[in-house]
C-alpha cells in the first residue's frame, strides 16, 4: 500500500470526490429527517424504518471493510487455498444472525431497544450483567475502530503516492467521518455506505479481472500452475488445521453477528420482511466479495511467488500497480478501487463509532451519569465522546501493530462471550444473571490470557471458543443449581415472545 | 407488538432442529478432515477435487440459508404488513417499502 505507482494527484481527485459526496448525504440527511440530530431512536437507528436496500448496503459495508481486501489476500496468498475459509465464516455470519435475529428484532421493536445493552438489561435486569455486556461491547468496538484508523491510513497513503502524509490523510477522513455521522446520524452512515459498498464491489471485481489478465490464460491455467509449482497451497491442511479452520467459522460466524453496530442494523429494519430482504443478498456476497478477494490472494501467488510474511502484506498494492499499467481503463479502475477502499473503511468505521457513542450515550451517560438529561442531551454526550474517543484512539493508531488479522481475531474472541446472554438468554427462561456475569467474565478472561500468553489455539479451537465452551458451562449449570432466596432466574424472554410453535415442516 | 392471529403460521429457524443439523453438515462436509495431510489428489479443471467439494459446499451453504431465511423465518411478518397496509403508511430512507 505504501507503493503505489500509479497513485498521486488522482488518487487525491478520488478521495476528495468521496468525502465531498460523504458530506453532502450527512448535509441533506440532517436537514431533510426531523430528529436525526436530536432524539435518540432517529440519531442510532435511523428511526427504526431502514428500507430494504439502504438496509442492504449499511450491512454489507459494516461487514466487509476495505481491510478485507487489503488484509485478506496477503492471507490467501500465505496460507493457500484453506483461506478459503474466509467465504464460509463471512456465510456463517448471516447463519449466525438466525439463532437470535428473528426474535431479537420482534422484541426490539416492541420495547424500543437502541442499544445491544437494552436487550441486556431487559432480560436480567443486572446492572452488573449489562455494565460488563457494555464494556465487552466498547471494548471490542474500540479495537476495531483502532484497526480502520490504522488501515485508513496506510490506504490514503498508498492511493496518495505518500503526498498525503499518514497522520494528515487520517485526520481529514476522520473529520469527514465525524461531521457527517454528526449531522445525520445512523441515517447518514446507511446512505453513505450506498455509495462506499459499490465503490468497493465495483474494484475488487476490476482488481481480479486485471489480476486474471496479467496473469495469462484463464483461471484454469493459473489453477494447474499452483498445483504444478506451489503444490503446497493447493494441498490438504493438517488435522489440527482443518479444527482451526471449523473453530473460526464458528467464532466469526457467531462473533460477528453479536457486534453492536449488526446488533443495531437489526433494531433498524422497518420490518421483518425487510430485514429478511436484506439479509437474502447478504448471504451471496461472501462469494462475490470474500471469494474475489481469495481469488486474487492466489494469483498472487503466480503473479509475485516467494514473498515473505510482511512482504506479502503489500501484495494488493503489487497487484493494482501492475494492473494500473496495462492500460488507461485500468489505471482509472485501480484508482477508484483504492478510492473504494479508503470509502469501505471509512464507511466501517463510521457504524462502529456510531454504535460505540450509543453505548456511552444510553448505558452510561443517560443511565448512571446524567439519568434526568433531555434525549437531546444524551445524543450530544455520545457525539462529544465519540469524538473524544476517536481522537484518543488517533494516538494509537500514530503507532500502528503490524498484523491486521491478528488485531481482528483479539477483538472477536472476547465479542463472541456475549452469545449465551442473547442466545440463551432469548429461548432459555432459566437462565439466571449472575451465572450469565461470571460466564461472561470468565471466559473473557480466559480468551483474553490465551492471546496475552501468546497461545492462540489449543489443538486448534480458538481461545474465543475455548472461552466460549467455559461460558457456557458456568452459565447452563450455574442457571440449574437451586437458586438461594431472593435471587431469581431471568424474569422475562419467553413468555413475552411469539407463539412458540415447532415448525416441522 | 401483539401475538399473530394465526399462530400455526409463525417460524423461526431456531425451533427447527434440522435446519442446524443441515447446516453442520454443509460446514462439515466444506472442511477436508477426511483426507490425510498434503494430499493434492486428482485435479478437474485444473484444481484439485477436494477443492471443489469445498467450494460447492460454500455455494450449497449459500443456497440452503437462503432457502431457510425465505420460509422458515415468518413471526411478525403478518401483522406488520396489515399495520403498513393502514391508511398512514410510511415511506422510508430508500423509499422501496412502506406500501403493502
Amino acid at each position: 500500500m505504501d507503493t503505489l505507482t500509479f497513485s498521486g494527484t488522482a488518487g487525491i481527485v478520488v478521495l476528495s470526490a468521496y468525502a465531498a459526496m460523504m458530506l453532502l448525504i450527512g448535509y441533506f440527511v440532517g436537514r431533510g429527517k426531523q430528529g436525526t440530530r436530536h432524539d435518540m431512536k432517529g440519531h442510532y437507528l435511523a428511526g427504526g424504518n431502514l428500507g430494504v436496500i439502504v438496509l442492504f448496503f449499511t450491512l454489507y459495508a459494516t461487514q466487509y471493510s476495505g481491510n478485507t481486501v487489503i488484509g485478506y489476500a496477503p492471507q490467501a496468498y500465505r496460507e493457500g487455498f484453506p483461506w478459503w475459509q474466509s467465504v464460509t465464516f463471512f456465510t456463517a455470519i448471516i447463519a449466525g444472525y438466525m439463532l437470535f435475529a428473528p426474535r431479537l428484532y420482534v422484541l426490539a421493536k416492541k420495547h424500543s431497544f437502541i442499544t445491544p445493552t437494552d436487550w441486556v438489561r431487559h432480560r436480567f435486569g443486572s446492572p452488573a450483567v449489562t455494565l460488563l455486556a457494555a464494556f465487552l461491547m466498547l471494548w471490542g468496538l474500540a479495537n476495531y475502530l483502532l484497526e480502520q484508523l490504522i488501515a485508513m491510513g496506510h490506504a490514503i497513503t498508498g492511493l496518495t503516492g505518500n503526498t498525503v502524509p499518514y497522520q494528515a490523510g487520517v485526520a481529514v477522513f476522520v473529520c469527514v467521518m465525524l461531521t457527517y455521522s454528526w449531522m445525520g446520524g445512523m441515517r447518514a452512515v446507511a446512505l453513505t455506505d450506498v455509495m462506499q459498498g459499490v465503490a468497493l464491489l465495483l474494484g475488487v471485481l476490476a482488481l481480479l479481472i486485471g489480476a486474471f489478465s496479467l496473469a495469462g490464460g484463464s483461471p484454469v491455467d493459473t489453477a494447474q500452475y499452483l498445483v504444478d509449482n506451489e503444490p503446497e497451497a493447493m494441498a490438504v491442511p493438517s488435522l489440527t488445521e482443518s479444527i482451526n479452520w471449523l473453530s473460526m467459522i464458528i467464532m466469526v460466524g457467531v462473533g460477528l453477528a453479536l457486534y453492536p453496530h449488526a446488533i443495531q442494523r437489526i433494531y433498524s429494519a422497518r420490518s421483518e420482511r425487510t430485514l429478511k430482504r436484506s439479509l437474502l443478498p447478504m448471504v451471496w456476497m461472501p462469494l462475490i466479495t470474500a471469494g474475489v478477494v481469495f481469488c486474487i490472494g492466489m494469483v498472487g501467488i503466480r503473479l509475485f511467488p516467494g514473498l515473505s510474511d510482511s512482504d506479502a502484506e503489500q501484495l494488493v498494492g503489487m497487484i493494482a500497480n501492475e494492473v494500473a499499467g496495462v492500460n488507461i481503463v485500468f489505471y482509472i479502475a485501480m484508482v477508484l478501487l483504492f478510492g473504494g477502499v479508503v470509502a469501505a473503511i471509512v464507511s466501517t468505521a463510521d457504524s462502529v463509532l456510531l454504535s460505540f457513542s450509543s453505548i456511552v450515550s444510553q448505558d452510561i451517560y443517560a443511565r448512571y451519569v446524567r439519568p434526568e438529561a433531555s434525549e437531546h442531551r444524551q445524543v450530544l454526550a455520545g457525539k462529544i465522546i465519540g469524538v473524544v474517543v476517536v481522537f484518543g484512539l488517533l494516538v494509537l493508531a500514530w503507532n500502528p501493530p503490524s498484523t491486521l488479522v491478528n488485531i481482528f481475531v483479539l477483538k472477536i474472541e472476547l465479542l463472541v462471550q456475549l452469545a449465551p446472554a442473547f442466545i440463551l438468554g432469548l429461548y432459555w427462561n432459566r437462565l439466571a444473571a449472575r451465572p450469565v456475569f461470571w460466564g461472561m467474565a470468565a471466559g473473557a478472561a480466559l480468551a483474553g490470557g490465551m492471546t496475552i500468553v501468546g497461545v492462540e489455539a489449543i489443538y486448534g479451537v480458538h481461545g474465543g471458543m475455548v472461552g466460549l465452551l467455559l461460558n457456557l458451562v458456568i452459565c447452563v449449570v450455574g442457571s440449574l443449581l437451586p437458586h438461594r432466596t431472593g435471587v431469581r432466574p431471568g424474569p422475562r424472554g419467553e413468555e413475552e415472545v411469539l407463539p412458540a410453535v415447532p415448525d416441522r415442516g | 407488538m401483539p401475538a399473530p392471529d394465526n399462530p400455526s403460521r409463525s417460524r423461526e429457524p431456531i425451533r427447527i432442529p434440522w435446519i442446524w443439523a443441515g447446516l453442520v453438515a454443509l460446514l462439515v462436509a466444506g472442511i477436508p478432515w477426511y483426507l490425510p495431510e498434503g494430499t493434492i489428489g486428482p485435479t478437474v479443471l485444473g484444481m484439485p477435487l477436494w477443492t471443489w467439494v469445498t467450494i460447492g459446499s460454500s455455494v450449497a451453504l449459500c443456497a440452503y440459508l437462503s432457502w431457510v431465511l425465505t420460509r422458515h423465518w415468518h413471526l411478525v411478518e403478518d401483522i406488520e404488513e396489515a399495520e403498513a397496509a393502514a391508511p398512514t403508511s410510511d415511506t422510508g430512507a430508500d423509499g422501496t417499502e412502506g406500501r403493502h
